[in-house]
């Protein structure tokens, strides 16, 4: 078992023509991904690597079965592209894009609650699940390979960086994911953290955080609740990062003095999850829990 | 990630005077005789304060004026504070109307990230002790969230606004349904009015307003971005880097940083700071590619302070040889004094080993061994020296 994405997932490309279109369709093929067709606008009788391309996502259900999407075009064509999918009734829509409006982020979000559509992103790297070999992003394809650590991450290069390190050393991987780098996305780290708590292929989840935003607290409050029992590893980073520009008052009056990331490891701390102040530190902690 | 960019308060009130919410009359003035005739214009009693200067209030930089002379008087005494500053010597000064309020209240439209909605909040306690008003009675704060796929429900709006006020509400949410228009229509990330006030002649008048424009908005938002253009005080260094698309924030240390993805760049900072080094800045160039690379390196190069420079690349599409060869050409036509340490690994990273190995860098593997040499290097010049 994986989560997000597994044996079922049928992926259609949205942007499948353009240079990083065809690029990342690549990497995904080659990974194992069974991607069963792309759109463009205006498309007519094209491939790409033998998968067809059509006009729309609706043709692409109708036709080929797709039920996950992968939104790859520029960032100000993000919104309609994923407002097509959800409206066409696709239940998982990965947006990659960085730069992608937050007010439009917000309408995207909201129709997907409505529809019942998980988003992932945007600003993200993807979902990948070496042990059902299905990726829906771009991480490199070498630096994963199966086995029980779940990942959560803000960050897309750290993914790629801790894929590397684990896989090196023998830790292998049931599903990662990068939620995506913006201040909102669409599927935050504590709903990815309670998916692994579901999923039994799963031993413990590496958390990779950031400072700025709630994800981590979320995550922090799970586990002192008693929601999420399996052990969590966290690494964050922005401890000598500049100070986020402040939104005037209404980001205090909201956040009452969360988000900095002293109290983020003091929360994460204060609910016994392990922090990692340095990756190998992280690895260590993991192979506790894996090596069972 | 976007950032946010505060707009100036001249030119938000323009936007709110466009969008049906009353502001003070103001004036922009640039000397003491300006301020008189503005007075006339003005009148009665004026605020006189710099725009763009964070915090102005407690640096005593904001004055009232009940005469054309004091007016002008103030005016005189606050360029003379300004250009005393080095940092502030561009800052604008407003002169405008003083409003007697009333009541004062607070209202903002802002986004609440960790339930990705847009909120409206409203409060009876307007002005400057707004956050402890939030901290010490969170009751006198009403939030109300929007489904921005439909837009305020003004019933619901109206039941909440009871809880805070008691008159003149109908009024009150016209000025709230025009702050979300606003919202809305300049992809803000903020408009908040602290305080708005509610004159004797029961008129609100938003005082001093706050509005943040999500920058990954500016494609489609052409005025705004024209006005950004008019008023970047950036550095040269900045404004080139923002040019290329990339994210640069300049700091004080003296190893320059040069790497791609903010959370990379981050955890790079990280730990070179566990090794007791300082980075000079943060830049995360997202696409990455040779071309890119060698003006990152000669933008760099510019900057004094800078000792040794870790090129930290993880490839996950682009191709180590190919950064690498721009490495290779900065190096051979720039011979520069700048130690050069690099950990560029991923696809193709061999190639990469053996471009950087010609020019007599070895391309460092590990990450923490990377910055481990490069803050051994940085010291070892100081010493040097």
């Amino acid at each position: 078992m994986t989560i997000l994405i597994g044996k079922d997932t049928k992926v259609v490309i949205q942007g499948m023509t353009g240079t990083a279109g065809k690029a990342h369709t690549r990497t995904m093929l080659d990974f194992g991904t069974n991607i069963v067709a792309g759109t463009k606008p205006n498309a007519s009788n094209e491939s790409v690597y033998d998968i067809p391309v059509f006009s729309t996502v609706k043709e692409a259900i109708e036709k080929r079965g797709a039920n996950t999407s992968i939104v790859l075009v520029p960032a100000q064509f993000a919104k309609n592209a994923a407002l097509e999918a959800i409206n066409a009734g696709i239940k998982l829509v990965v947006i990659a894009p960085e730069h992608v409006p937050i007010q439009d982020t917000m309408e995207i979000i909201e129709n997907a609650r409505k529809k019942g559509c998980t988003i992932i992103g945007p600003n993200t790297a993807g979902v990948i699940a070496p042990n059902v070999k299905c990726k829906v992003g771009f991480v490199p394809n070498r630096y994963y390979t199966p086995g029980s650590i779940g990942i959560a991450s803000r960050s897309g290069t750290l993914l790629y960086e801790f894929g590397n390190r684990l896989t090196s050393e023998g830790l292998g991987q049931s599903t990662c994911v990068g939620v995506g780098g913006d201040s909102i996305v669409g599927t935050r780290m504590a709903d990815v953290v309670k998916l692994f708590e579901e999923d039994f292929e799963t031993k413990a989840t590496l958390l990779i955080g950031e400072v700025g935003g709630t994800q981590e607290e979320e995550v922090a409050e799970l586990v002192a609740k008693g929601i999420v029992r399996k052990p969590i590893v966290a690494y964050l980073v922005g401890k000598s990062a500049p100070k986020d520009k402040r939104m005037g008052h209404a980001g205090a009056i909201m956040l009452q003095g969360k988000e900095t990331i002293e109290s983020k490891i003091r929360i994460l701390k204060n609910a016994n999850i392990e922090v990692a102040d340095t990756m190998q530190d992280a690895l260590k902690f993991l192979r506790k829990y894996v090596n069972q | 990630m976007g950032d946010c960019i505060q707009l100036f308060e001249d030119y938000v009130n323009k936007i709110l005077e466009g969008n049906n919410i009353k502001v003070p009359k103001y004036k922009i003035i640039g000397n003491a005789e300006e301020a008189k005739s503005a007075y006339a214009d003005i009148g009665k009693e004026v605020v006189i304060k710099p725009i763009g200067i964070k915090g102005r209030g407690k640096l005593g930089l904001v004055y009232t004026a009940k005469t054309k002379e004091e007016a002008a008087d103030a005016t005189k005494q606050l360029l003379d504070k300004i250009s005393n500053n080095a940092n502030n010597a561009k800052a604008t000064i407003i002169i405008e109307e003083k409003i007697n309020a009333k009541k004062e209240f607070y209202l903002a439209v802002a986004i609440d990230t960790s339930l990705s909605k847009p909120f409206i909040i409203i409060s009876s306690s307007g002005g400057i002790n707004i956050e402890e008003v939030s901290a010490n009675d969170p009751d006198s704060i009403v939030r109300v969230p929007v489904d921005i796929t439909v837009g305020i429900n003004k019933d619901e709006i109206a039941k909440s606004l009871l809880r805070v006020s008691a008159e003149q509400n109908d009024s009150f949410l016209n000025i709230i349904s025009n702050a979300y228009s606003i919202f809305r229509k300049y992809d803000a990330e903020l408009v908040e009015i602290n305080p708005l006030i509610l004159t004797n002649n029961n008129e609100f008048v938003a005082v001093d307003v706050i509005m943040n424009i999500n920058d990954d908005s500016l494609p489609r938002q052409k005025e705004i971005s024209e006005y950004i253009k008019q008023h970047d005080e950036r550095s040269a260094i900045v404004r080139d880097m923002a040019s290329m698309g990339w994210s640069y924030v300049e700091l004080d240390g003296d190893i320059g940083i040069i790497s791609s993805g903010a959370g990379l760049c981050m955890s790079t900072l990280d730990l070179m700071k566990l090794y007791g080094g300082n980075p000079a800045n943060f830049l995360d160039m997202a696409q990455v590619d040779g071309n890119g690379l060698y003006k990152a390196l000669d933008m760099m190069s510019k900057n004094q302070n800078i000792k040794a420079i870790l090129i930290h690349l993880v490839a996950g599409l682009n191709d180590c040889g190919l950064m690498a060869e721009g490495i290779k050409k900065f190096v051979e036509e720039r011979n520069p004094n700048i130690k050069i340490v690099t950990r560029i690994v991923g696809n193709n990273e061999e190639v990469g080993d053996k471009v950087l190995r010609s020019i007599n860098i070895e391309n460092i593997h590990s990450m923490d061994k990377a910055v481990e040499k490069v803050v051994e290097v940085s010291r070892n010049d100081n010493i040097n020296r």
